[in-house]
């Protein structure tokens, strides 16, 4: 309804969508681009962007940012998940990079923003470790204070793409003595330092996604904490503020559920109602979000909530999407991704991977604070239950 | 084009939204409408009046056929502040569906009079049918033979006048026939959410002038009006939940059990939480379906109503479910709305439920 609403900003739609097609790196359109693909060709999508100037898209331009308004944003959004082109980077893009340009000094700025627009620079995120998920405040991983260094200890893990990652942003614990939240610093630590040691995690999808990442006395420099020694916990919430407001990803479930149509059996009504259902669900959520992206573009804030109510509504719709994706595909459902390649040709392109997909949207209530603790969010700061 | 965000309410929309609470807060808190509620004719002519003398009852009528209304939208917000109170009275049967009816079909000549007939509240009209029950209309000279019935009309026995859609020469027409004229026969009962209903039996004889219009101009306005029904009831859902939510909020955080207020079990406060977000889709679903109205297409238009419709006989209605649940045995007695607003999200989702 968007592109009817504002006919001014179909030229913009245009323009993208044109660049997309022809710049989105040919060696990356396989059907299961974070197995097939190497660290280096995951990221030539990236690189291109880069030259363009559209790596960042939601970052000010004075940061290297295109300065799209959020409603440009969305429409780029739009049409990535239309051509099925691979994420950029998260955990660098829209997650230390904003906490940088925001709570970084002059010279973290001038030495960590340039890799992380280009790409050259891969980013994972050290915040959940054995004894702290959903309740990210008990961190045990230790940072000693020992003259113009820290020793780091510690232990962290469900650490997507550690293995090929140059740096890490991470919560250290740096006041033992003080109450949870109040004791704990964001650190960025060199991955190839001493003492850092990657160990992968295997996972019910069949990928090598996430790893532990242990700190064994590794060194890190003072002036690689951003900012206060002991405010590690505001800058961290920034960042899942920011982590949680694109976690809508109606633009992916959209283009998820466009494969789902193509898949399914016509004459499965029982499929189908279940299909326009999950539709009817993703338009109420795209409803919701319309209006909020509305209020953005003329300047306002919103209404509270929105980002714990968009990360619960998003997961669940994507994830039932996958789920009715398996279903549509029947015994083609059976393929096991390490061995798709020795089996036949099945169904459709993009059947051989459902139960794969299906299997990795598990994750999607679980991260970014969990659907539960989104709940809790909106029971006790919107709802004052 | 404007910054301005169509899903939030203009000013004269917030002042409209304003007003309708001030007035209802004063005249039509619970035990008002549980009052009115036992009257013979089970609804409220002074409520009507006021609602007239408001401008509200012309709200959902674009200014052109003598409304001063906007669009759709306004349509929304009216219902839901009346949703809020779970208003019996036929706003959208009347100031909705009957008055855009009229507006759309009454010759120019007399089209601002009829118009303000039903919007000043002097005047009761409800459409009595859809072409789907088209009755039959048969020429005598320049008179008409009406004949054929229609059931569950909600609000006809609250009417001055049926409008009723009939097959003229086997094309779409409407006829206005008086409530009280010879050959029209109601019978009239209550509905699950206690408004007035009838079935209708018609053998009537009408003069010439009992032909609003008929030809190709009679189907679009029926559709139209169609949706603005839609819209009405959406709208009023979206209402009904919302107060429902902050009811069934207010009712958790008094209500102890097991040495403290319900409202801190984590399992009670998801679920709250599950109906805040379907109050907050369905408030939403029913703005875009009136953008769609007022300034899309009726490709968008379509999209937006099937998804409404979904929402009304789903999480509409399981948002009154859970208000009746957390509020325990409360929620099943007369004395509070709670109950009330259930069977009305039953009933709007019964009149909406898609065909199979």
């Amino acid at each position: 309804m968007l592109e009817k609403l504002r006919p001014d900003l179909l030229p913009f739609r245009n323009e993208v969508r044109a660049f997309i097609e022809e710049y989105y790196p040919a060696p990356m359109r396989v059907t299961d681009p974070y197995e097939e693909l190497d660290r280096d060709q995951q990221r030539l999508w990236h690189a291109v962007l880069h030259e363009r100037g559209w790596s960042a898209a939601a970052w000010p331009k004075e940061y290297g940012g295109p300065g799209w308004s959020p409603l440009k944003r969305h429409i780029w959004q739009q049409e990535l998940a239309r051509a099925n082109a691979l994420p950029l980077l998260a955990f660098s893009i829209t997650m230390v990079g904003p906490v940088i340009y925001t709570y970084g000094s002059p010279e973290q700025k001038q030495r960590f923003l340039p890799g992380i627009l280009s790409g050259d620079d891969w980013w994972c995120q050290g915040y959940s470790e054995p004894g702290a998920g959903s309740d990210l405040a008990k961190v045990r991983t230790v940072a000693e204070r020992r003259g113009d260094h820290y020793v780091v200890n510690g232990h962290k893990t469900w650490t997507t793409f550690a293995q090929h990652a140059d740096w890490i942003f991470a919560l250290v614990r740096t006041d033992p003595a003080a109450r949870p939240q109040a004791g704990i610093s964001f650190l960025l630590i060199d991955m190839r330092a001493p003492g850092v040691t990657v160990r992968p995690i295997a996972m019910i999808d069949g990928t090598h996604e996430i790893n532990d990442v242990f700190f064994d006395d590794v060194v890190v420099p003072l002036e690689n904490r951003i900012g206060d020694e002991n405010r590690g916990w505001s800058y961290a919430k920034f960042l899942l503020g920011n982590e949680r407001t694109g976690m809508a990803s109606t633009p992916r479930s959209r283009a998820t559920l466009g494969r789902l149509r193509r898949l399914a059996p016509a004459g499965d009504n029982r499929l189908q109602d279940a299909i326009a259902a999950v539709e009817y669900d993703l338009m109420a959520l795209e409803a919701v979000e319309l209006a909020a992206l509305l209020d953005h573009e003329a300047g306002e804030t919103g209404e509270a909530g929105l980002a714990s109510i968009f990360k619960i509504r998003g997961t669940e719709i994507y994830q039932r999407i996958t789920e009715l994706t398996v279903r549509a595909v029947g015994m083609a459902g059976l393929v096991n991704r390490a061995t798709r390649h020795t089996t036949l040709e099945v169904g459709a392109a993009g059947a051989p991977l459902a139960t794969q997909e299906y299997l990795n949207a598990r994750k999607k209530s679980i991260y970014g604070g969990s659907n539960e603790v989104q709940r809790n969010i909106l029971a006790s700061q919107v709802l004052g239950l | 084009m404007t910054n301005s965000n169509p899903f939030r309410d203009t000013e004269v929309q917030a002042m409209v939204r304003d007003s309708l609470r001030r007035l209802l807060a004063r005249s039509y808190d619970h035990a008002a409408r549980a009052g009115i509620l036992e009257r013979a004719d089970g609804w409220s002519r002074e409520i009507w009046t006021e609602l007239a003398e408001l401008g509200l009852l012309a709200m959902g009528i674009g200014e052109a056929a003598g409304g001063i209304g906007s669009g759709a939208r306004d349509i929304s917000v009216v219902s839901e502040e009346l949703g809020r109170h779970l208003l019996i009275e036929p706003y959208c049967e009347v100031a909705v569906v009957a008055a855009n009816l009229i507006a759309a079909l009454e010759p120019a000549e007399s089209r601002e009079e009829k118009v303000a007939a039903l919007v000043s509240g002097q005047t009761v009209a409800i459409l009595a049918n859809g072409l789907d029950e088209a009755m039959v209309a048969k020429r005598h000279g320049s008179a008409f033979h009406l004949s054929g019935s229609n059931h569950f009309i909600v609000g006809a026995p609250w009417a001055d006048e049926l409008l009723i859609v009939a097959l003229l020469d086997g094309e779409p027409a409407v006829f206005r026939v008086k409530r009280d004229a010879p050959g029209v026969s109601l019978q009239c009962f209550r509905t699950l959410d206690s408004r007035s209903c009838a079935h209708l039996d018609l053998d009537a004889e009408l003069e010439a002038d009992a032909l609003l219009a008929t030809g190709e101009r009679v189907v679009p306005a029926l559709r139209h009006a169609a949706l603005l029904r839609l819209v009405a009831h959406a709208g009023e859902a979206a209402g009904i939940m919302r107060q429902a939510v902050d009811a069934t909020i207010a009712y958790a955080r008094t209500r102890e059990q097991f040495g403290q207020p319900i409202g801190r079990f984590q399992v009670l406060q998801h679920r709250i939480v599950d109906m805040h977000v379907a109050q907050r889709e369905m408030a939403a679903l029913v703005d875009a379906l009136a953008i769609a109205i007022d300034s899309v297409d009726e490709e968008e238009t379509l999209r937006w109503a099937a998804a409404t419709r979904h929402r009304l006989t789903t999480s509409a209605r399981a948002v009154g479910e859970e208000a009746v649940q957390i509020h325990g045995g409360m929620g099943m007695s007369e004395e509070l709305p709670i109950g009330h607003q259930l069977r009305r999200l039953v009933a709007i989702g019964i009149q909406h439920a898609e065909a199979a």
